[in-house]
C-alpha cells in the first residue's frame, strides 16, 4: 500500500504557542484516515497542515517535514494553489457561498479556467451525484444554497470539493454541526467516497471514528500519541492515555 | 428557603432594576429626540426661509449682485464637476488600499501601523487638507485654483474614510467564506474579487456615499485653495476656476442684505435635499443588495 502523506518531526505552533510537537505519520491511500483527541489538542492544526491552510494564520510557524506524494508541500517553490486543487477540505460548520446551488459547485471549475458550458454542466452533475445530493437539487439547481438544510449544504461543499478532482479530502469535524440524521448521509458518503479518495477525518465522535475508520491517530496536548489501524486502537490500544481516551475517561 | 428573602441585602442597583433599565431607555429616546428636533428647525427654518426663492430660474442663473435675480447655477455645476472627479479619485484608490489591508497583508506591523495612521487621517480637521492642497496641488503641481486642485483635495480628505468604511465591510465578511474558497484553490484575488466583494459590496457602496456626501458639504478646504466666491461662468475644463454650493452659501450669508439671506436659505435648502437624496441613494442600495442574498 502507498502512502499519500508522510509527516515527520512535525513541529508547529502560532506564535510563542506551541500547538504539535514532533508529529510523524503515514497516512495511506484510499482510506480513511481519523484523527480523534480532546480539545485543544491539535488535530484541526495538524489536519490544516496537510493543505497548508494555516498559511492563512498570520503568525503560524513550522518545523519539520509534510510529504504529499513525495515531495515536500512547505518547500517555497511548492505551488499552493495547485496543492489544494489535490488537497481539499470539508470544513466545520457547512460554509456554501451565497451564490445559486450550481455556481457553488461550479466556483472551483470557473477560478481554474473551464470554460465550456456543456463540460461544466456534466460536471457539477457528477460532483452532486458523488455527494449523493443530485436527486434532492436536480430541479432547482438556480435556487440560493444557503436555502438548503445543514446537512444538504454540508454534502453540497463536498460536491463543491469533489468538483476540482482532488485526490484526498480532508474534513474538519464534518458533522459537528449537523444532527444525527444528517451525520448518518454525511458518513455513509464519506464511507463511499473511500473508493476513489484518500480521506482524513477529524472528529470529536468517537463512535463515529469507530464507525467509518481505517486507522486512527489519536493526539494529545499536541503529541501524537498512537497511530494504528481502528481496531487496534479501540481493542488493544499501546498506550495507557489511548486506553483512557477511548474509554470515555477523559476526553 | 426562599430566595426572594435575600432581596433586602441586594444593591441598590440590583433592587431597583428595573427602574434604571425604564430610565436608561428614556434618556436614549430623548436623546435622539433632542438631535432630530434641533435639525428639524434648523432645516424647517431654511426651507420657511428660502422656499420663495426656490424656482427654476434660481436653479439656472449666475450670481448676480441683484439678490432677486442671483442664482445657483455655477455653484452646483461647480459642486457636480469636483463631486464627479473627486469619487473618481478617491473611491478606486481607496477600494484598494483597503482590500490590501483587510486581505493581503495578513495583520503584519507594518499593516497595524498603517491602519493607525488612516484612523487619524480621517480626524483631522477639513483646513489642514485645504493647506495641503494648496501647498501641493496648487502651488508644486501648479494646477492653480481650479477644479482639478479641488477635487483632489477633496479625494484626499475622504480617502481614510472610503478606506476605513470598506475596510469594516471587508472585515464584516465571514471568515469561513474565504477559506471555502482557498480550500477549492483558488488565489487572494479570485477569493477577493468572486467571494469577498460581493459579500461586502451593500456596505461598500454604502460607506463610499456617505464619503461622497461628507466632501459634498466641505467648504473650508475648498476656500484655503482658493475656489472663488464669486463665479458667473461654467468650468468648461478640468483647469477651470470653480466654485461649489457651500462657499456660495457662505458668500450671501455674509453679505449685509436681508435679501441675500433668503437666497442663502435657499441654497441650504438644495444643498440639504442633495445630500439627503445620496444617503437615501445608500439606504436604497443596501437593502437592495441584502436581500438578493
Amino acid at each position: 500500500m502507498k502512502n499519500v502523506f508522510s509527516v515527520a518531526d512535525l513541529s508547529t505552533g502560532y506564535g510563542a504557542k506551541g500547538v504539535l510537537q514532533h508529529v510523524g505519520v503515514d497516512i495511506p491511500e484510499r482510506s480513511i484516515t481519523a484523527i480523534i483527541g480532546p480539545s485543544g489538542c491539535g488535530k484541526s492544526t495538524f489536519l490544516r497542515c496537510l493543505n497548508r491552510m494555516n498559511d492563512l494564520a498570520p503568525d503560524f510557524h513550522l518545523q519539520g517535514k509534510v510529504l504529499y506524494r513525495g515531495q515536500d508541500i512547505y518547500q517555497p517553490k511548492t505551488d499552493v494553489i495547485h496543492l489544494r486543487r489535490r488537497v481539499g477540505m470539508v470544513f466545520q460548520k457547512p460554509n456554501p457561498f451565497p451564490k445559486s446551488i450550481f455556481d457553488n459547485v461550479a466556483y472551483g471549475l470557473r477560478i481554474h479556467g473551464l470554460r465550456d458550458q456543456k463540460i461544466m454542466k456534466e460536471k457539477v452533475h457528477d460532483s452532486l451525484v458523488k455527494a449523493a445530493l443530485w436527486d434532492e437539487v436536480k430541479d432547482h439547481l438556480g435556487m440560493s444554497a444557503l436555502r438548503l438544510s445543514g446537512g444538504q449544504q454540508q454534502r453540497l461543499c463536498i460536491a463543491r470539493t469533489i468538483a476540482v478532482a482532488p485526490e484526498v479530502i480532508l474534513f474538519d469535524e464534518p458533522c459537528s454541526a449537523l444532527d444525527p440524521i444528517a451525520t448518518r448521509s454525511i458518513e455513509k458518503l464519506i464511507l463511499h467516497l473511500k473508493q476513489e479518495y484518500t480521506l482524513v477525518v477529524v472528529t470529536h465522535n468517537l463512535q463515529q471514528a469507530h464507525r467509518i475508520a481505517d486507522y486512527v491517530g489519536f493526539f494529545h496536548l499536541g503529541e501524537l500519541v498512537e497511530f494504528a489501524p481502528v481496531k487496534q486502537v479501540f481493542e488493544h490500544p499501546s498506550h495507557t492515555l489511548t486506553r483512557e481516551y477511548v474509554a470515555g475517561m477523559f476526553g | 428557603m426562599n430566595d426572594f428573602a435575600l432581596q433586602d441585602h441586594e444593591p441598590w442597583w440590583v433592587r431597583y432594576g428595573v427602574v434604571i433599565d425604564r430610565m436608561v431607555g428614556c434618556a436614549g429616546l430623548l436623546s435622539i429626540l433632542l438631535g432630530l428636533l434641533v435639525l428639524a428647525i434648523l432645516a424647517g427654518q431654511a426651507l420657511i426661509r428660502g422656499w420663495p426663492r426656490l424656482t427654476w430660474v434660481f436653479l439656472t442663473s449666475f450670481p448676480s449682485r441683484m439678490a432677486a435675480q442671483a442664482g445657483i447655477l455655477s455653484a452646483w455645476v461647480g459642486t457636480a464637476w469636483v463631486i464627479v472627479l473627486c469619487t473618481l479619485m478617491a473611491v478606486p484608490l481607496g477600494i484598494m488600499a483597503a482590500i490590501y489591508l483587510q486581505e493581503y497583508s495578513g495583520r503584519r506591523r507594518l499593516a497595524r501601523l498603517l491602519e493607525i495612521n488612516i484612523a487619524n487621517l480621517a480626524g483631522v480637521p477639513s483646513i489642514v487638507y485645504g493647506l495641503l492642497g494648496l501647498g501641493l496641488f496648487v502651488r508644486t503641481l501648479a494646477l492653480g485654483r481650479s477644479v482639478l486642485a479641488g477635487a483632489a483635495t477633496l479625494a484626499l480628505l475622504i480617502l481614510p474614510i472610503v478606506i476605513l468604511a470598506t475596510r469594516e465591510a471587508l472585515k464584516a465578511v465571514p471568515g469561513s467564506l474565504r477559506e471555502g474558497s482557498y480550500a477549492l484553490g483558488a488565489t487572494r484575488w479570485q477569493t477577493v474579487w468572486h467571494q469577498v466583494l460581493p459579500v461586502a459590496f451593500p456596505g461598500v457602496l454604502t460607506g463610499v456615499i456617505l464619503a461622497i456626501s461628507r466632501a459634498v458639504g466641505e467648504t473650508a478646504p475648498l476656500i484655503m485653495i482658493g475656489a472663488l466666491t464669486y463665479v458667473a461662468f461654467l468650468p468648461q475644463s478640468l483647469r477651470d476656476p470653480f466654485t461649489v454650493l457651500p462657499i456660495q452659501i457662505f458668500n450671501w450669508v455674509s453679505r449685509p442684505q436681508q435679501a441675500f439671506a433668503a437666497n442663502a436659505a435657499a441654497g441650504v435648502v438644495v444643498l440639504l435635499f442633495i445630500t439627503l437624496l445620496m444617503n437615501a441613494l445608500a439606504i436604497w442600495l443596501r437593502q437592495k443588495y441584502q436581500q438578493r442574498t
